[in-house]
């Protein structure tokens, strides 16, 4: 069995974006240029539409971080280095919002994962293909809708009075005091983690079906054959060849922090729930930006940089954990 | 033993006995009882809008609220349709955006990809491999930058700027086009090169039609992006009459309906908010087939 195992995972490791960037970058001089006319001509309306409505921009906005930029101040636009940096480390409304999306990201992504991998190893096993089929459509359905509307939509159903989990909650389960969710501070947080996975855990479970399809089957029956119970083939076949899949996913996880457009959507632009409760960093950075004031670019871009540079720092971590883990 | 069952093979296995198929049912039994537990979940929210937005006032009123109604009403969407004139303008602009988007990407992902799979010229894989490492590079003022860009261009408050800025998220596109044509097969690229064909030809010719499942691909998933894309065009966009549905519903219920305690356009925003939806309901559910295969391509990254 050892040896099936190592025969499945000496495929090629896709390599990282970066080796292939590098590896690109230092075949240049060898390359064969036989179309070369006619290649550069058929890049060159993707290329131009990307550099000017996407890469300039991104350039452009990593620039803007440095500077105090004021969008409302005309022609003011200073460099100004770390200046907003070290403003944001003293910024006790930053601090607030940074842990409210760490409490966010704390509840959302064990949740988005656990039970994305559950709901797959468990749709996995269903014999007919057609029905499968109908299982995953069902679990990816909330991916495909309108954002807007997913969340509205959940907005209705927890209206403390009205909604119709307080009803379900009161009338038969019999809690007399259910929480107020949104219109409650303590519960706006986890609320909108959890409303956020249901919108986005059928992305995951599609992810971790396609990966649990790659997995050969002979490895399964090798095992059983030789003793293994479903634990163990768990633990030594699915999970190790899942972890490709694992990394993927994480590495898209980890993006979250700095989301705007929950808070946006749930509680209108004047208000980030009570107390401020729904006030996660990228709310604040979109305030900043958008609504507050002078509307201060530059700090506002510095705290979506932190917080882009923090979630790839963390996906950087967790891909090496995975990717330097031996499985034997 | 069951786990060695999967959705690609099914089949029998090593010639079971009365009592190991007995036993194979069962566990089919319990696993297919425990999904349906979590299914459920996700279909409720579902269920609950389509049954609102089938009811009359009295039954949302009702003091003992069904899941299910028993006369249903279409008056919700007759609301719709003779009193709400924003939605049919913001669905108007939603399809003219979302189509713009989808088809303008799709040429140029197309084309370009073909030419980073099957041409050779200087800078090519270089070229490639930046346009995909740049996707990872964090969006510190990405959106201000392109507030500041459509401003200049005179492109915001424009559907046409929406267009262009949706179909410029180009990278991933051209990573799978260029993904479907390098699994083709030269031999009828070849043949039609020797027939007198030129580049463009056999790509527009002979490639192109063999790459449509690629293509579908691309334009599903940029579909349902744009359909129901929200903080994009929040932020380009002010003008009501150029609202897409995607921040429109959003714009017109927020608190309308439930902050006031107001009841009676709760059916109709229902209405409203499946009208939305039933676009990217009906293509995902016509083409569930074409994710499985976005998502082999996306892991392949």
């Amino acid at each position: 069995m050892r040896k099936v195992l190592q025969n499945h995972r000496a495929q090629p490791a896709n390599g990282s974006a970066l080796g292939k960037w590098w590896q690109a970058l230092r075949g240049v001089r060898q390359e064969n240029r036989g179309h070369a006319l006619m290649g550069y001509l058929f890049i060159l309306p993707a290329l131009l539409l990307y550099l000017t409505f996407s890469g300039y921009p991104l350039i452009r906005g990593l620039l803007i971080a440095f500077s105090d930029y004021r969008y409302l101040i005309p022609n003011y636009q200073p460099f100004n280095g770390i200046d907003n940096f070290v403003e944001m480390v003293g910024d006790p409304v930053f601090w607030e919002s940074f842990r409210r999306s760490i409490y966010y990201t704390v509840v959302y992504t064990p949740l988005n994962i656990g039970l994305g991998l559950l709901i797959a190893l468990l749709i996995s096993k269903i014999v007919r293909p057609f029905e499968a089929a109908i299982y995953r459509v069902i679990a990816y359905l909330p991916v495909v809708l309108p954002i807007a509307v997913a969340l509205l939509l959940w907005k209705q159903l927890l209206h403390p009075q009205f909604g119709y989990l307080n009803y379900f909650l009161r009338e038969l389960v019999g809690i007399d005091n259910p929480p107020a969710w949104l219109a409650d501070k303590d519960w706006v947080i986890p609320t909108l983690a959890v409303a956020a996975v249901w919108k986005n855990v059928g992305q995951n479970i599609l992810l971790f079906l396609v990966g649990l399809y790659n997995i050969n089957n002979e490895l399964y029956e090798a095992a059983s054959i030789d003793g293994a119970n479903g634990w163990d083939q768990f633990a030594h076949i699915t999970f190790p060849l899942l972890k490709p899949t694992f990394t993927v996913i994480l590495v898209l996880a980890a993006g979250i922090i700095g989301t705007a457009e929950e808070s946006l959507i749930m509680f209108g632009r004047t208000s980030a729930g009570p107390e401020n409760a729904g006030m996660l960093v990228g709310r604040y950075a979109y305030d900043i930006a958008f609504f507050l004031g002078d509307l201060r670019w530059g700090y506002a871009a510095a705290i979506n940089l932190t917080m882009g540079v923090l979630s790839m720092l963390m996906a950087g971590v967790i891909f090496k954990l995975f990717r330097g883990e031996r499985a034997d | 033993m069951h786990a060695t069952t999967s959705p690609y093979t099914p089949g029998p296995r090593s010639t079971p006995g009365l009592l190991g198929r007995l036993w194979a049912k069962r566990n089919q039994w319990i696993i297919r009882i425990v999904l349906w537990i979590f299914l459920l979940v996700f279909l409720l929210p579902f269920v609950w809008t389509v049954s609102a937005s089938l009811k009359t006032r009295q039954e949302l009123y009702a003091e003992l609220p069904s899941l299910i109604t028993l006369n249903p009403t279409i008056a919700n969407y007759t609301y719709v349709w003779r009193r709400m004139p924003d939605f049919f303008i913001q669905f108007r602009n939603s399809f003219v955006v979302t189509s713009g988007a989808v088809l303008l990407q799709v040429a140029v992902a197309s084309i370009a990809g073909y030419a980073f799979a099957r041409l050779r010229f200087g800078g090519r894989d270089l070229i490639f491999y930046t346009l995909i490492l740049l996707t990872f590079v964090p969006r510190a003022g990405g959106l201000m930058a392109q507030y500041e860009l459509m401003s200049f261009l005179h492109l915001r408050n424009s559907l046409l700027g929406l267009i262009l800025a949706f179909a410029a998220g180009v990278p991933i596109p051209i990573f799978i086009m260029r993904q479907t044509f390098m699994n083709l097969p030269s031999a009828f690229e070849d043949a039609a090169l020797i027939d007198g064909c030129n580049r463009f030809q056999a790509f527009w010719r002979v490639m192109l039609p063999m790459a449509t499942g690629g293509m579908l691909v691309v334009g599903l998933f940029e579909f349902i992006r744009v359909w129901g894309e929200y903080l994009f065009t929040l932020t380009m966009i002010d003008q009501p009459n150029l609202y897409t549905l995607g921040i429109g519903i959003a714009m017109s219920f927020v608190g309308l309906a439930l902050e006031d305690g107001e009841f009676t356009s709760y059916g109709a925003e229902a209405a409203v908010y499946l009208l939305t939806s039933a676009p990217v309901l009906i293509l995902f559910i016509v083409f569930q087939r074409m994710f499985i295969r976005g998502m082999l391509e996306g892991l392949k990254l």
